[in-house]
């Protein structure tokens, strides 16, 4: 089988998101918690291979690597139903389980000890594979294990795999809560460097969004981090369909991440999902679903995953769109859907190159029961995205400014000489928001030569 | 005397005739009156004319080779052979009988009253005489325009306008006489799809294989029927292919029975022929299958529905209309050509499975397996880069298997493959992008559907196949080129090229879009369409012909054809007609930019020149997609340009395109 994925999960969040994601593809592909394929689903077309292998007993493995440096959340997963489901030799807990302290120096450096065995598994997994295609990294940028280890090994991974691609699951941390993780604006910097260099593709995860949507759109009063994460493995497993599902297009990572990403540095991704609803939740399900309808809700803020702000001059532009539409669908209703929004002007495009929205078809799993006709995920790269990254830069620069909290970071080898890591990486996300900004401008082009010609 | 005359009148085969001599010899001049020797002679002449009649209905109702050339009628050759002549023949001969039997009254009177005068036999003889003209004229008119088959009914039909009822009379047997082999065949053709036609002479002929006309001689003709015979018993898979050598032979059908009749006539003993092949082929492996098949072969033989007499009787029944009613043969023909989709459309859609089919021809021919063809393409890729390698047509092959085992579709590798006719050294210069173009998908067509995908639809899929593969590969290079760039990013080399960015951006986004236009607004449209209407009607017929709508539409709305018409014409017009569409040529002139974009990029030598060629590949692209707005602007009728509108919804979605037209204009 060409074109497979291996994911690894890093840390407490990642770990969580990637283990509904594996639920979720399960339960799609027919596959039992302990990997064995169910009689029902026998003579499916889907392509399991993408994401998982067989064993010799023919039972289904995912292409999975679990790390942690502590051993909570793992030993959830390891207690759970799906136990049997991943290979246990892919599941590296570090040995002293004392985690990484919501510390990213601390992860980055427990990362660098640790390479050896994490990349046994890793060159393991990817000799497994024909034509292994990419990695998908689920981690979040605010702790310490999946933001530091991480980081580390996102840059050993395109040392050693320069011709695979990196997509990563970001989980960006909620701004509206105060977080318990005082170094967190710390992190969050250090992993937006690494995502701005190493990786080829980022999905946004913003749980500021994703709790606002649970209160608003699905009226949970106090949203719990399961159905949070329900929300996310959606996400997750929406936007691999065309890779999972025979389909025309978009049949690969690069299929699925090139056309949406321009240029090189602009490579972080939105995601909007619609309709949502929760399994106690059945006032919503008055509404008619339609392809316009569906296409129209996804390009409303509200239903965003990303929390932007208000954007006050209203500059901001879709760089690109990809539509993954699931469901009952009259193809004909696509190109009336396209017309009405171009009619409407209800989205902005860049004005230096060509923009549209791409729509994908894309074959839904016969499995899982969907209450709706018609449903829709939004892959977006748009120039507001940035707002997030001056919000971590605001953080970041009043939290510095104080000089709190480094003596942690000291501790460790990358900033035992200097704090210079600190500087350059706001510098590159710095570079990030300017990059964003002149994005939104015609002459961008000119701006980027210039940028290119002043290195 | 008189008695010499008599017989003379009735021995009509005689070598000489006697009495001619009498007349010329001096008995006549000594004792006849001039009267009675004008009457003499014209006695004489009406029995030669009866002669020359009876002459020619011996010759050709007896069925040998007439090698002497005895036709009577100034011919430099014989007539072919046949059976409606036969039937002619005959019919004259059963006419003359009326006549025998009258000479043989008159005989009978002659010996009660001896004393009769020659007047008498002259009486008797001229109530022939317009009777024999008439039949002289038919005979003429059979020989001069060496008439044969199939156009003897027409050409009696169109005599049959006669004020004599007496010939009246004698048109309608003759007409009966070769009706009766016509429907014979007609039988045969309908129900048993036999051509019992040794001579060539139905208006449903085999057509030999090269397409060599063969009407007129007689190898080809008689080679229809032992053809068939033949290849009964070589391979079953060329028998699918030789219903589609059965055609209507237009000049042989008679003028009052129209062609959509004989299309149908044609295509009920096709369908027939579709099921005879099967049934033979299951008998002979009938001993190697097991029970349920056998079951399911004993159903396929109650194609009628044992209700073959019935069609049987209906069809000869048309034998018995006093006139020729038209309406009468149509209706029958309708009658029966109703039942035949019905059963076929019941069978297309229960047995052989016909929405199953058309999704995987969705899937193959149109691409809907997406991933199979990517990993095909990747393949492809990794062989091209081989330069030493010369078995690469070979490899081509190969790689679709290997591409279909690693997908999982193996299953489906049973009913298509993938061939690459070898090319031929002086079209290497066409294959602009390699081998690609020379390929081509087979498919192994479920029993009874050949109906539906005969070799010329199949090979339009080819046309579409090939395009639209061309369309993966073009992406799949960008793709490439997108990595490389992705990947030097990632390395922070210095050399970012913006003009090169730009320009790979446009492809893509013009190669995707354009998949996205064929994808989902024409080949997904289109189907759910003719999906709609498989699943709602039960004619086989409807079918049929939502299918080749489907197709022409398909055609038609990704550019490959002008318009509808073209979709009548034949396979190698269709890809004359490309040339045509000028949006395609601008399609194929942006696949251009891509190949030289593509390899520009990943020539690494070339270095220096990246920008100069960039910027040279970038302007020749910005003006095709001028042209290709300037087209829909140009253009101003509204049906034609629907498609091209669509497309242009996609490709300028943000105005891109056409506000840098507008700039353009500004700086001319």
């Amino acid at each position: 089988m060409p074109s497979e994925i291996i994911t690894l999960q890093l840390g407490q969040c990642g770990n969580q998101i990637g283990f509904e994601f594996w639920k979720r593809l399960c339960l799609e592909h027919g596959i039992s918690p302990n990997g064995v394929l169910e009689d029902f689903a026998t003579d499916g077309v889907d392509r399991k291979d993408v994401f998982f292998y067989q064993a010799d007993d023919d039972h289904y493995i995912p292409r999975a690597v679990l790390l942690d440096l502590e051993p909570r959340v793992i030993h959830t997963i390891m207690s759970s139903p799906y136990a049997k489901l991943y290979n246990p030799e892919n599941v590296y807990l570090s040995k002293h389980g004392g985690g990484a302290g919501n510390n990213w120096a601390s992860g980055y450096s427990q990362g660098e000890k640790l390479q050896e065995e994490v990349f046994d598994i890793i060159d393991r997994e990817a000799d497994g594979s024909d034509s292994l295609e990419g990695f998908v990294l689920c981690h979040s940028i605010a702790g310490g294990t999946g933001s530091g280890m991480g980081s580390y090994i996102m840059e050993r991974l395109s040392d050693r795999f320069p011709k695979k691609l990196i997509q990563t699951y970001s989980v960006f941390p909620n701004q509206d809560e105060i977080s318990d993780v005082v170094v967190q604006p710390y992190n969050s910097l250090l992993t937006l460097r690494r995502l701005t260099s190493c990786a080829d593709c980022v999905v946004v995860l913003d749980n500021t969004a994703l709790n606002r949507i649970a209160t608003d759109r699905l009226h949970i009063q106090n949203p719990s981090f399961s159905q949070i994460n329900t929300l996310v493995s959606t996400i997750m497993s929406v936007s691999t369909t065309t890779l999972r599902y025979p389909s025309y297009m978009n049949n690969n990572l690069i299929g699925l991440t090139a056309p949406l990403i321009p240029t090189p540095q602009l490579h972080f991704l939105m995601t909007g999902y619609t309709p949502l609803t929760t399994d106690n939740d059945q006032t919503v399900n008055v509404r008619k679903t339609t392809v316009l309808d569906v296409m129209r809700r996804l390009l409303q803020p509200k239903n965003m995953m990303v929390s932007t702000g208000p954007d006050k001059t209203n500059h901001h532009c879709y760089i690109s769109i990809l539509n993954i539409i699931q469901g009952e669908v009259d193809p004909t209703q696509v190109h009336k859907s396209l017309q009405r929004i171009r009619e409407r002007k209800l989205a902005q495009f860049i004005p230096w190159g060509p923009a549209s929205i791409q729509v994908a078809l894309s074959r839904s799993s016969p499995y899982v029961q969907s209450s709706h006709r018609v449903s829709g995920l939004m892959l977006a790269n748009h120039t507001s995205i940035c707002s997030l990254f001056e919000r971590a830069l605001g953080q970041y620069d009043k939290l510095k400014k104080r000089g709190a909290f480094l003596d942690q970071f000291r501790r460790e080898d990358i900033f035992k000489d200097d704090l210079s890591e600190l500087d350059d990486s706001r510098d590159v996300v710095d570079c990030l928001v300017q990059e964003y900004e002149a994005a939104t401008q015609p002459n961008y082009l000119h701006w980027s030569a210039k940028k290119g010609q002043g290195e | 005397m008189i008695h010499d005359i008599l017989l003379s009148c009735l021995n009509l085969h005689s070598d000489q005739l006697p009495i001619e001599e009498f007349l010329v010899s001096e008995a006549v001049h000594k004792y006849f009156h001039p009267c009675e020797r004008n009457i003499l002679e014209d006695i004489i002449r009406i029995i030669n004319l009866l002669r020359d009649i009876a002459r020619f209905s011996q010759i050709y109702s007896i069925n040998r080779n007439i090698s002497s050339n005895t036709c009577a009628f100034d011919t430099d050759e014989s007539l072919q052979n046949g059976l409606y002549l036969k039937a002619f023949a005959n019919g004259i001969a059963e006419v003359l009988d009326e006549y025998l039997e009258d000479v043989a009254e008159l005989e009978r009177k002659y010996l009660m009253h001896p004393h009769q005068s020659l007047m008498f036999i002259y009486n008797k003889l001229q109530e022939y005489e317009p009777l024999a003209l008439y039949l002289a004229n038919l005979i003429r008119g059979v020989c001069v325009q060496r008439l044969h088959g199939c156009a003897i009914i027409q050409y009696l039909q169109q005599n049959t306008l006669h004020g004599d009822a007496r010939a009246i009379k004698a048109v309608k047997l003759l007409q009966k006489k070769v009706n009766v082999i016509f429907l014979k065949q007609l039988t045969h053709w309908i129900l048993y799809a036999k051509l019992q036609d040794t001579y060539g002479e139905f208006f449903i002929q085999c057509s030999e294989g090269d397409g060599n006309s063969t009407l007129g001689s007689d190898k080809g003709t008689t080679t229809g029927s032992g053809r068939y015979a033949a290849t009964c018993n070589s391979e079953m898979a060329s028998n699918y292919a030789d219903i589609w050598r059965y055609e209507v032979r237009y000049e042989l059908l008679p003028s009052y029975l129209s062609y959509l009749w004989a299309e149908k006539v044609l295509f009920i003993g096709q369908t027939v022929l579709i099921f005879k092949v099967d049934t033979d082929k299951l008998k002979k492996k009938c001993h190697i299958w097991n029970k349920d098949e056998n079951s399911y072969f004993d159903q396929k033989q109650s194609f009628w529905n044992d209700k073959e007499h019935i069609y049987f009787a209906k069809i000869q029944a048309l034998l018995h209309d006093e006139d020729l009613i038209v309406s009468h043969y149509e209706s029958v023909i309708d009658e029966l050509k109703t039942y035949v989709t019905t059963r076929l459309s019941e069978i297309a859609v229960n047995q052989a499975d016909l929405v199953k089919q058309l999704k995987l021809l969705k899937d193959f021919f149109l691409l809907g397996r997406g991933e199979l063809f990517l990993e095909y393409i990747r393949q492809i890729y990794i062989i091209n880069k081989e330069t030493e390698n010369t078995n690469k047509l070979r490899d081509f092959v190969k790689a679709f298997e290997s591409a279909a085992h690693s997908i999982g579709v193996s299953e489906e590798l049973e009913q298509f493959s993938v061939s690459m006719p070898k090319a031929h050294p002086e079209n290497d210069e066409s294959l602009e992008f390699g081998y690609l173009q020379l390929i081509q998908l087979q498919y192994k067509i479920n029993w009874p559907l050949h109906l539906l995908f005969s070799p010329k639809v199949l090979e339009r899929y080819n046309i579409l196949f090939r395009f639209l593969i061309l369309i993966k590969k073009m992406q799949y290079d960008l793709h490439m080129v997108w990595c490389k760039s992705s990947r030097k990013f990632k390395l922070k080399s210095a050399d970012h090229k913006v003009k090169v960015m730009l320009l790979r951006n446009e492809l893509m986004f013009f190669v995707d879009n354009l998949q996205y236009y064929i994808q989902v607004d024409v080949l997904d449209s289109q189907f759910s369409i003719l999906l709609n209407t498989v699943l709602n009607e039960a004619d086989f017929e409807q079918i049929q012909r939502a299918h080749s709508v489907f197709q022409a539409n398909i055609l038609s709305l990704c550019f490959l054809q002008t318009d509808e018409d073209a979709s009548r014409t034949n396979v190698l017009q269709t890809s004359l007609l490309n040339c045509n569409n000028p949006v395609y040529l601008i399609i194929n002139e942006v696949f251009h930019i891509c190949n030289d974009f593509c390899t520009l990029i990943d020539n690494e030598k070339s270095e220096e020149n990246v920008d100069e060629n960039t910027d040279k590949l970038g302007e020749r692209f910005a003006t095709l997609v001028q042209q290709l707005i300037n087209l829909l602007v140009g253009l101003k009728s509204a049906t034609s340009t629907a498609p091209l509108s669509q497309l242009l919804l996609r490709l300028d979605y943000n105005h891109w395109f056409s506000s840098r037209k507008i700039d353009n204009a500004g700086i001319s």
